[in-house]
């Protein structure tokens, strides 16, 4: 059962609750918000929140009132009679209100009432479906788990100690091993009954022995019950658990209540609904009636992850929600960061593997970047591998190299990849080229609100209606936080109303954590001259904060270096993460790079370098000194634990960051916003410098959505009670700031819908035919070009145009929309026409599929390459030939440079020196080998510092290059007039290599396998050399798998091999950046 | 036949504390004793579920052969037990006093320092109920006031911990809420748990003793003086001294359970 907000309200009006009066709950919840919220970021924060004497009197009897609501319903809540869902969630909602408050109480000095009450409030907390608040509760109280000691205590007393112990286990679940104990803890007790019990049974008075025998008689029963339950949360066994509960808890309350034992009876009744509670959201329990992988798939992540139970979401997704339900063949669910997304799709992973088993069925899960593509990656083969089952990702680059090539068709036995992990861009190329044999059992998209996205939200929407369309087989699970209404887009993805599902919390009321929200600003502050002060101001309208009104100061005087008429927005930003950085890694997100390193370059001004340095700081100091520059910025900035995150480092060195944040070895990270694309690592604290973010050349203010996904980062679930999200905002915007915090998100809206309502608003809707042809057209175009692809020829493509379009979200709802139904007609229209010219020029439109271009993009390519000097040839199409001296590289930048699909990504590399000569040079440096430092210094030095250079370097190499050069490249391969299909296979696969060359920035096949498989560039050669002579002619698995297996047998003395003279990494730190980053170990 | 109102042999107090000293004759004590006490004392429906208990215990895993050995014995009735019974009986029939369950089930009092309170129920207070909650002490002892209304588990401090621990009476509420559903007394339970949830201090609290000594003020003057000061404004606490006839309760446990098999007082 999962709670909702509604039964909360309802909880608040309860006949009891109302007894205390409605001002007093009113005042009393502000009291526990700020309570809260002073014992989080008191020290950090002043807190302006004034108590009066009779609050605690208050607190106390409005927990008393709902727990006496909950109390009502305490019967009900284990009944499975339909009438009585009102007092289970009237149960469920007492005892969340009552855990509330009561988590706030400090702990009974006494040991035997500080147990009774740790274990009450525990229970409270499961059955309000808090169990996560509940566990940071337990770490932010350590005293209250701790284990009395029973040395000379009474027999039932050391009953009571040693089962405390077990539930402190039970609770906090922290491995296989502490549950495992609880076996041995209990046989213990039975070990020792027959030395103490007879004394307790033998006081001298008849009552009172009769009145121990049944304590004892109930705290037998507990024990009993307790063994079972941990027995079950470790192997899912026995079978009839819930039966076997109640059995034991039954009978240990009738015990009590035979004796009369107000305390302990009470105490039963609440345990008996913890147990069944945590019975119901073990993972056991789902796994049970699904199927034997699911099951393998259970057991691997309870003995190896710890991973027992679920998130009160993620049990209402599977068991009320019907997340696994065969019949749903679209289901989007709606979560907020951090509500365990993963898991939910790697229980429907499994079950869609089960179902396509006899046809070798495949799953897509799509990532929007190249970073969460290897975050996924990592976390879906740590927890499949065990299980046989095989998790390949895709790089991310937006063409298929020869090794992927080989990866998505093979059809052997024993080399068929299970899941693939890709970006969209790269999914889409495999879809329409239909590169894999196998059907397509699921599709899995991350942050699938990027659907809406400016720049992307096109292609997004037109992949899924290709797969739609094209692979008939294939289900849906689109994963996205704080979408209104998602069923809409449910139902379009399974063309049927009652197979499309949304499963939705934005009714819940949990939450990974609380927090407060508010904005801030500098304030003049006179305790020293030309002194100042951040201020944060807690705003009350926001959703799902606590509602703390007032300003606060935060911090000191000056926590920065910098003179008040000196600070900016960013400034106070970092002004603020420094402050807060004291309670965990606090983010300070500004809109530019350059921005990025002046607050980070402030804020390393005023902390004190880290002692002792944690191992990870060094071993990350050490990769950038390796991989980029020993004079790197950055690492001296992470000597005092301070991070950078933006487009101007590589992937691997932002993996390496976001591990660093992920393991809390930071205090603060300044980053630009895409640090909120999807990564997992949540902070303590969120600051943002703007509402806006770049786009372009120019700036627009951040969807809701796009705000709650960067700020719901704030807090970690099982460390910060109160997570802080702030926005900057000076006296003038302070207004506007307010308002945009309280915004609802809203409905996803299409991209097609928006597009043709701005042509629209703009009077431009019959000009549609000429609109069509522009740059944000350009993925709807290679939809369109797909299908002439498929039919080559007019007729039929015509008549089918409606259906294609029929099967996008934007069309279908532009059609029952009653002012749509124009704009709709007018995109067949347009859609018509533009048929009908491209089937004037059928060939460029068959290479759009193959390359990735529209046709006009082909058009424009091929035209570059005829008017090239020299006709290109298979040398041309070589290691030597492209990279090489006089190689013909410049001229085919020069034709990329044509492309409208590459140029504007090309065009922004920037540096110095004519455009395509300069490319072909920095492309040439970089896959020779040469360092990041070196290429910075040649290419983009001028006059700029060495920090800026780099910066420069890396946005060009890892995103105009990566991206565009490396499409560029095999897209010209295929245009250049080589027919591919004649060569030998030698020469075609080493064409097929080139664009990854450039991609990884190394110059053979085996260092691209290698750099694949995450080994560090600077080793990748000797690495691939390596490898070679290992591989030799092994048949088998696929290269890339080949050189994965390879990788993991390789002893230390393979490493150190391949560590360069003077390399700040050793063999052995190579190898742990490998791990790192490969996901072989966290 | 119930417990008569007693002759009144002193009373002291006007205010929210008040005490009164009451006696009772042989023949009033043996018609209590034949009445509702036997059924106080003999729970019948509490020994059909001992045998369910015990039957349940072996798949605890635990040997139940101490436990069943205990509880299996059920014949034994201490005197105190009587006494506590005849308190109940008192204030329930003229005290406005509602006490939703055998008090003979709490023998957990001599046996463990358990917080709480020997009686726990409902108060009638005109048209209104309020929570009760009592503490009992039976002695035969010729001191004044006895014993056992000093030391760790006197009465003395038994009151007081009612009358200043709010948690005690917390958990009393709490306790009586589980009992409250389904119960024919469900509304009178709203009533009282309205009043405390608004004032945790509007109950009222007796504090029995039940003598077997010639009636005297001793018993009760200084803890009616001392329970006064500091006594929350809304809370009533009344003490009543029983006094029964001399000697006589040495021999209530025999006597009940004579009665009970057929035998005379």
């Amino acid at each position: 059962m999962n709670l909702t907000d509604a039964s909360l309200q309802r909880v608040d009006t309860h006949w009891a609750v109302l007894a205390v009066g409605e001002a007093e709950r009113d005042r009393a919840l502000a009291v526990c918000g700020a309570r809260l919220v002073k014992r989080a970021v008191g020290n950090q924060i002043r807190i302006e929140f004034p108590e009066h004497g009779r609050d605690e009197d208050l607190l106390s009897r409005l927990a008393m009132a709902y727990e006496i609501a909950a109390i009502e319903g305490i019967n009900a809540f284990l009944s499975l009679d339909a009438e009585k869902a009102a007092l289970r969630e009237q149960c469920a909602a007492g005892a969340w209100r009552a855990f509330e408050i009561g988590r706030l109480f400090d702990l009974p000095r006494n040991e035997h009432d500080r147990i009774l009450h740790v274990l009450h409030l525990s229970a409270l907390a499961y059955c309000g479906d808090r169990w996560s608040d509940l566990r940071r509760w337990y770490n932010e109280n350590p005293q209250a788990a701790q284990v009395a000691q029973d040395g000379g205590a009474g027999w039932h007393h050391r009953l009571l100690y040693r089962l405390f112990n077990c539930w402190i286990r039970l609770i906090r679940k922290s491995s296989w091993e502490d549950l495992d104990q609880i076996a041995e803890i209990i046989a213990g007790l039975r070990a020792e009954q027959s030395s103490y019990e007879a004394r307790a049974l033998d006081s001298g008075s008849n009552a009172a022995d009769r009145a121990m025998a049944l304590r004892l008689i109930c705290l037998y029963h507990w024990a009993k019950g307790t063994e079972l339950l941990a027995t079950y949360m470790l192997q899912g066994e026995p079978g009839g658990i819930a039966a076997l509960l109640d059995k034991h808890f039954e009978a240990a309350i009738d015990a009590a209540a035979l004796g009369a034992d107000a305390e302990l009876e009470m105490l039963m009744r609440w345990l008996h609904l913890t147990a069944r509670q945590m019975v119901g959201g073990s993972l056991w329990w789902v796994a049970r009636a699904v199927n034997s992988r699911v099951s393998r798939f259970v057991h691997e992540v309870t003995k190896h992850q710890a991973m027992f139970e679920l998130l009160p979401p993620q049990r209402a997704a599977l068991q009320e929600q019907g997340l696994l339900d065969q019949a749903a063949t679209a289901i989007v669910v709606d979560m907020p960061t951090s509500g365990g997304k993963t898991l939910l799709a790697q229980f429907r992973i499994l079950q869609a593997l089960n179902q396509f088993d006899r046809d070798k069925g495949w799953v897509a899960y799509v990532a929007p970047t190249r970073a969460l593509s290897a975050q996924i990656t990592r976390r879906l083969r740590r927890d499949f591998a065990p299980i046989g089952i095989r998790v390949e990702q895709l790089t991310g680059a937006v063409e298929i190299d020869a090794f992927e090539e080989d990866l998505l068709t093979s059809t052997g036995d024993g080399s068929v990849f299970d899941v693939l992990v890709s970006t969209p861009e790269k999914l889409q190329l495999v879809i329409r080229n239909r590169k894999v044999p196998r059907p397509l059992a699921l599709v899995v998209m991350d942050e699938a609100h990027n659907i809406a996205d400016e720049t992307r939200g096109l292609r997004i929407e037109l992949l899924l209606a290709t797969i739609k369309r094209e692979c008939t087989t294939a289900n849906f699970l689109l994963l996205m936080p704080y979408v209104e209404k998602a069923e809409t887009l449910a139902r379009w993805l399974a063309q049927d109303v009652n197979a499309g599902r949304a499963i939705s919390f934005s009714t819940t009321p949990w939450m990974p954590n609380e927090r407060i929200v508010g904005t801030y600003c500098a304030a003049k502050d006179t305790a020293v001259r030309g002194g100042w002060h951040m201020a944060f101001q807690t705003l009350t309208t926001t959703p799902r904060a606590v509602h703390l009104d007032g300003t606060h100061q935060v911090g000191g005087v000056k926590p920065l270096d910098v003179p008040r008429s000196k600070l900016t927005l960013s400034l106070q930003t970092a002004a603020m993460a420094t402050v807060l950085s004291d309670r965990g890694t606090s983010i300070a997100v500004a809109n530019s790079i350059d921005s990025v390193w002046t607050m980070a370059r402030h804020v390393d001004a005023v902390l004190q370098p880290l002692s002792p340095m944690p191992d990870e700081i060094r071993l990350v100091q050490d990769f950038l000194r390796t991989e980029i520059s020993p004079d790197f910025e950055l690492v001296g900035l992470l000597g005092k634990g301070v991070g950078v995150h933006h487009a101007g480092l590589s992937d691997e060195a932002r993996a390496l960051i976001e591990w660093l944040a992920e393991e809390g070895k930071l205090k603060v990270l300044c980053a630009t916003s895409t640090v909120a694309q999807g990564i997992n690592f949540p902070v303590s604290s969120v600051f943002l410098a703007s509402r806006y973010l770049p786009q372009g050349h120019r700036a627009r203010e951040m969807y809701p959505r796009e705000f709650w996904n960067l700020a719901g980062r704030a807090g970690r679930m099982n460390h910060d009670s109160v997570g802080v999200v702030g926005l900057a905002a000076d006296e003038r915007s302070q207004a506007q700031v307010a308002e945009f915090v309280s915004r609802a998100t809203g409905q996803l809206v299409s991209r097609l819908v928006n597009l043709l309502s701005e042509l629209e608003q703009a009077g431009r809707l019959h000009q549609l035919e000429t609109v069509i042809q522009g740059e944000q057209w350009e993925d709807f175009r290679c939809y369109v070009a797909h299908l002439w692809n498929e039919k080559q020829s007019l007729d039929a493509v015509l008549a089918d145009t409606e259906q294609l379009l029929r099967n996008t979200f934007g069309y279908g709802i532009l059609r029952t929309e009653p002012n749509g139904r124009a704009k709709a007609d007018r995109l067949l229209e347009a859609t018509r026409n533009y048929v009908r010219r491209l089937a004037q020029s059928p060939g460029a439109v068959a290479l759009a599929d193959t390359t990735g271009f529209s046709p006009e993009g082909v058009g424009k390519a091929l035209a570059g390459l005829s008017q090239l000097e020299q006709k290109l040839t298979v040398a041309d199409w070589s290691p030597e030939g492209l990279f090489g001296q006089g190689s013909h590289m410049a001229a085919l930048f020069g034709v990329m440079l044509r492309v409208p699909q590459l140029a504007e990504s090309l065009r922004d590399l920037g540096g110095e020196g004519p455009g395509d000569r300069h490319l072909a040079e920095i492309t040439k440096a970089w896959v020779e080998g040469r360092g990041i430092q070196d290429i910075a210094r040649e290419f983009f030095q001028a006059d700029q510092d060495q920090t800026r250079a780099i910066t420069e370097a890396c946005k060009a190499i890892y995103r105009s290059l990566a991206n565009a050069g490396t499409w560029g490249i095999s897209a010209l391969s295929r245009l250049s007039g080589l027919d591919m299909d004649q060569l030998p296979e030698a020469d075609r696969r080493r064409i097929n290599s080139l664009p990854a060359m450039v991609y990884h920035g190394v110059k053979t096949e085996d260092a691209v396998l290698m750099r694949m498989n995450s080994v560090p560039r600077s080793i990748a050669e000797s690495m691939g050399d390596q490898y070679r002579s290992w591989a030799g002619e092994r048949q088998g698995d696929s290269e890339l798998q080949q050189a994965r297996r390879f990788l993991r047998e390789l002893g230390s003395d393979g490493w150190d091999r391949v560590c360069p003279k003077g390399s700040h990494l050793s063999g052995a730190e190579f190898k742990r950046v490998w791990e790192l980053l490969s996901g072989e170990k966290r | 036949m119930g417990l008569p109102t007693g002759k009144v042999e002193y009373a002291l107090g006007t205010g929210q504390v008040t005490g009164c000293g009451l006696s009772f004759g042989a023949e009033e004590l043996d018609g209590a004793l034949a009445g509702p006490v036997a059924s106080l004392v003999f729970d019948d429906a509490g020994k059909a579920d001992v045998a369910a208990i015990l039957e349940s215990a072996a798949d605890t895993e635990f040997g139940d052969a101490a436990v069943r050995r205990i509880l299996e014995d059920a014949d034994t009735v201490e005197d105190w037990r009587v006494g506590e019974a005849l308190a109940e009986s008192y204030i329930t029939q003229h005290r406005g006093c509602c006490f939703p369950w055998p008090d003979s089930r709490d023998e957990r009092k001599a046996g463990s320092s358990l917080p709480g309170a020997d009686l726990a129920g409902l108060h009638q207070d005109g048209d209104a109920h309020r929570f009760a909650f009592g503490e009992v002490k039976t002695s035969n002892e010729g001191t004044y006031p006895p014993g056992t209304m000093h030391g760790r588990t006197g009465l003395k401090q038994q009151l007081e911990d009612l009358r200043d621990q709010v948690s005690i009476r917390d958990g009393l509420v709490l306790y009586l809420g589980y009992r409250a559903k389904n119960a024919e007394w469900l509304d009178r339970y709203r009533t009282a748990a309205q009043r405390y949830l608004a004032d945790r201090n509007d109950v009222r609290v007796f504090g029995l003793l039940v003598r077997d000594v010639p009636p005297h003020e001793d018993d009760l003057r200084a803890r009616v003086a001392k329970l006064g000061r500091g006594c929350p404004e809304s809370m009533a606490i009344n003490l009543v001294a029983m006094y029964l006839p001399q000697g006589s309760i040495a021999t209530l446990g025999q006597r009940v359970v004579g009665m009970r098999n057929g035998g005379g007082a």
